[in-house]
């Protein structure tokens, strides 16, 4: 049973929508801004609690940002579909941060021997999120979260087809959300990650990443509900893999082990040569570990004959488990507009491997086949690959 | 599924301990989790960092390979709190600390999925690794991915759940009704392989249903689709928040019904404990089937049915 992607749905520091998003990525426009609340550059979405809920007649203090941002990109998504067809519908959400942002405000008002400001804060958990979310949308039945960190989004694509697959689900809303809480700003601070600059992706002088965060979302369809629902097709979900580095919790392997793992798998279920690749959206967060990982991972796989790649994160930011959703739907872009989306800010290439990536939008190659990874803490590796409909 | 090991810490003398599924005694609220000793499980280096979630899936999860010719293709790990311990320590630092160097540890093992990272590195396992939060259908989903992986071709998985005691960065008052809400603690992890002619007991089926409108529809159907009726089930591990529990319960025999949390307190995951019960009393008793009912959130609601596969 093939497997179709028939909608999308983004917000992200390029926009509030698919439109804005593709008008940034084409004009090299970064959403990435300094940003006073946490005292970083940050990718942050221009909208607060209060203007995302009240576009959905919503109290703002009923909700966590996570599922505010997650309806957004999720109605958008679902513009068109028909509402017969939503008894079929699974929904799987991913989220690093989830309920926290309010959380987080309880505990702090605890720590200062205060009662929470709202005792509500206190009810969003991740599961819980997604359930609100699903509430929200009107889907019941198969509602599930997954939470892999920076891997998340990719293996929401990855579970969602296969339970298409399968036969247990004609449909599914797959995607991720997550929000700027302090717990993730200051913990990538914590982690010395963090560039003071707009990032660098796969530049010999990357220092670091900037944080995003956002929210997209994606229908996945079996052919059978394309055909009995005139579904239009924006591509096909053709590959995907996912691997463990077994490496350490947040630094990635010398060898890149667990990301040559993941590509070749997914090239494997695709049945592509690596040749075949049109474009490679890279992880790509702009840290020296990461990207230089990367690189060996990818020529490791495609040897002398690496496809044109970039990373989109110089413009939203690291979105960490939306990553993998919001790079999922630039490939989508990528294919029904036949684009390549640049990285900028690039100069000069890692000594070590001297892969230069995309940096003008490129508009005259034929794009059939992108691969897109996304690899999070806890050494999870997945790479999926998105087709041109045919 | 075939379950070819099943391991948990529990307030149940449960840790290694075949038959204990027959000898349950009732938990009191200063009931603590009977533990092992972790250092003659895990390598003490590698103990000194983890919280109560991730030791105790560590210790089962090793004590259930200890079984085992070869590695699980993968790992697939449910809870609905992840690391709460390393979350609050994190938060702390910020609060106290504002802006001066904050280590990085408690936040690098505050994700989720640091349990099934964890599980990863330690056991050295490349393969297949996720995690499910989907607070009470969590381990049921664990397991609707792992059936598929098996259809997919696997030979076998590591699969399990933890949750540690946690009441601070969220409230259960919210989605259970129960009073007064005895919180708990517990971890249990499973190798789940392709069945074979072996007569052990096997997990013959698994659904996870949110935000439901027909609880008892749900259970008829999911009984028909497996060919059993509610006579044939011999013994009933069950969760049921409030609502109409007493109505729904009294369609049952009385003798065959289990509640769990007087065994193991009350705790997003505990469905999971269940079905390590299930997989005790199978063993002993191989002629019967069992039946896991897991409707702690009112709206949503796990099944499992286990059986020794002669039944089949």
């Amino acid at each position: 049973m093939r497997v179709f992607v028939t909608g999308i749905g983004i917000i992200s520091a390029i926009g509030q929508n698919i439109a804005e998003n593709l008008h940034n990525l084409t004009t090299k426009t970064s959403g990435i801004k300094f940003d006073p609340e946490f005292n970083e550059l940050t990718g942050k979405v221009l909208l607060s609690n209060e203007e995302l809920a009240s576009s959905f007649q919503l109290n703002p203090a009923l909700y966590s940002r996570s599922t505010l941002l997650a309806l957004t990109a999720a109605k958008e998504a679902l513009q068109g579909f028909p509402e017969e067809q939503l008894e079929d519908l699974g929904l799987i959400s991913g989220t690093t941060v989830g309920g926290m942002d309010r959380a987080e405000q309880a505990y702090f008002n605890k720590l200062d021997n205060l009662p929470p400001n709202n005792l509500l804060d206190l009810r969003h958990e991740n599961g819980n999120a997604t359930e609100d979310l699903a509430e929200l949308l009107g889907i019941r039945g198969y509602v599930n979260t997954i939470s892999t960190a920076c891997s998340s989004g990719a293996n929401g694509i990855l579970l969602g087809s296969r339970l298409v697959k399968s036969g247990r689900l004609k449909s599914v809303l797959v995607g991720c959300s997550d929000p700027i809480a302090h717990l993730n700003a200051s913990g990538f601070r914590s982690l010395g990650v963090y560039s003071d600059k707009i990032c660098k992706p796969f530049d010999s002088d990357r220092d670091g990443l900037n944080l995003g965060e956002g929210a997209a979302f994606l229908i996945l369809e079996g052919e059978e509900s394309v055909k009995q629902y005139r579904s239009t097709v924006l591509c096909e979900v053709t590959g995907y893999c996912n691997t463990s580095d077994a490496f350490h919790q947040t630094s990635s392997s010398p060898d890149g082990s667990g990301a040559t793992r993941s590509m070749i798998g997914a090239l494997e279920m695709a049945k592509l040569n690596p040749n075949e690749i049109s474009y490679i959206n890279a992880h790509g967060t702009a840290t020296p570990n990461n990207d230089l990982s990367e690189s060996i991972a990818i020529k490791n796989v495609f040897k002398k004959h690496v496809p044109p790649f970039s990373s989109t994160k110089c413009y939203t930011g690291h979105t960490l488990a939306a990553a993998g959703a919001l790079e999922a739907v630039f490939s989508v872009l990528g294919i029904q507009n036949q684009h390549i989306y640049p990285t900028f800010n690039y100069e000069s290439p890692i000594k070590e491997t001297m892969m230069i990536p995309e940096t003008d939008l490129i508009q005259d190659k034929e794009i059939n086949h992108v691969l897109s990874n996304s690899f999070g803490f806890g050494g999870n590796c997945t790479s999926i690959i998105l087709s041109k409909f045919k | 599924m075939r379950i070819i090991s099943a391991s948990s810490i529990s307030y149940q003398n449960s840790f290694d301990n075949p038959g204990f599924s027959s000898a349950l005694i009732k938990v009191e609220e200063q009931t603590k989790v009977i533990e092992p000793e972790y250092d003659d499980i895990i390598p003490p280096a590698s103990t000194r960092r983890m919280n109560q979630a991730v030791l105790m899936a560590t210790a089962t999860s090793i004590n259930c390979l200890s079984n085992l010719d070869g590695k699980p293709e993968g790992i697939i790990v449910a809870t609905a709190h992840g690391s709460p311990h390393n979350t609050k320590k994190f938060l702390k630092s910020i609060h106290f600390r504002k802006g001066n160097l904050l280590s990085p540890t408690p936040f690098m093992l505050s994700t989720h999925n640091t349990i099934a990272g964890q599980l990863s590195i330690l056991t050295k396992n490349p393969g297949y690794n996720t995690t499910y939060t989907q607070n009470s259908l969590s381990f049921e989903h664990a397991l609707i991915d792992t059936k598929m992986q098996i259809e997919e071709g696997a030979n076998c998985f590591l699969v399990g759940s933890s949750d540690e005691f946690e009441t601070e960065l969220h409230d259960h008052k919210f989605r259970i009704k129960e009073r007064p809400l005895c919180i708990g603690e517990g971890a249990s992890f499973f190798i789940i392989a392709k069945p074979n002619n072996e007569e052990t007991p096997n997990i013959l089926d698994v659904e996870a249903h949110s935000n439901i409108s027909d609880r008892e529809e749900i259970i008829e159907n999911f009984l028909n689709k497996n060919k059993r009726s509610l006579e044939e089930i011999d013994k009933i591990y069950f969760s049921i928040d409030n609502g109409a529990k007493n109505q729904f319960l009294s369609r049952f025999d009385h003798d065959k019904l289990i509640d769990l949390k007087l065994y193991s307190k009350i705790y997003y995951t505990m469905s999971s404990f269940g079905l390590h019960l299930a997989f005790d009393y199978l063993v002993h008793n191989p002629n019967e089937t069992v039946l896991v009912i897991n409707n702690l959130i009112e709206s949503n609601l796990g099944l499992m049915l286990i059986s020794n596969n002669k039944w089949f």
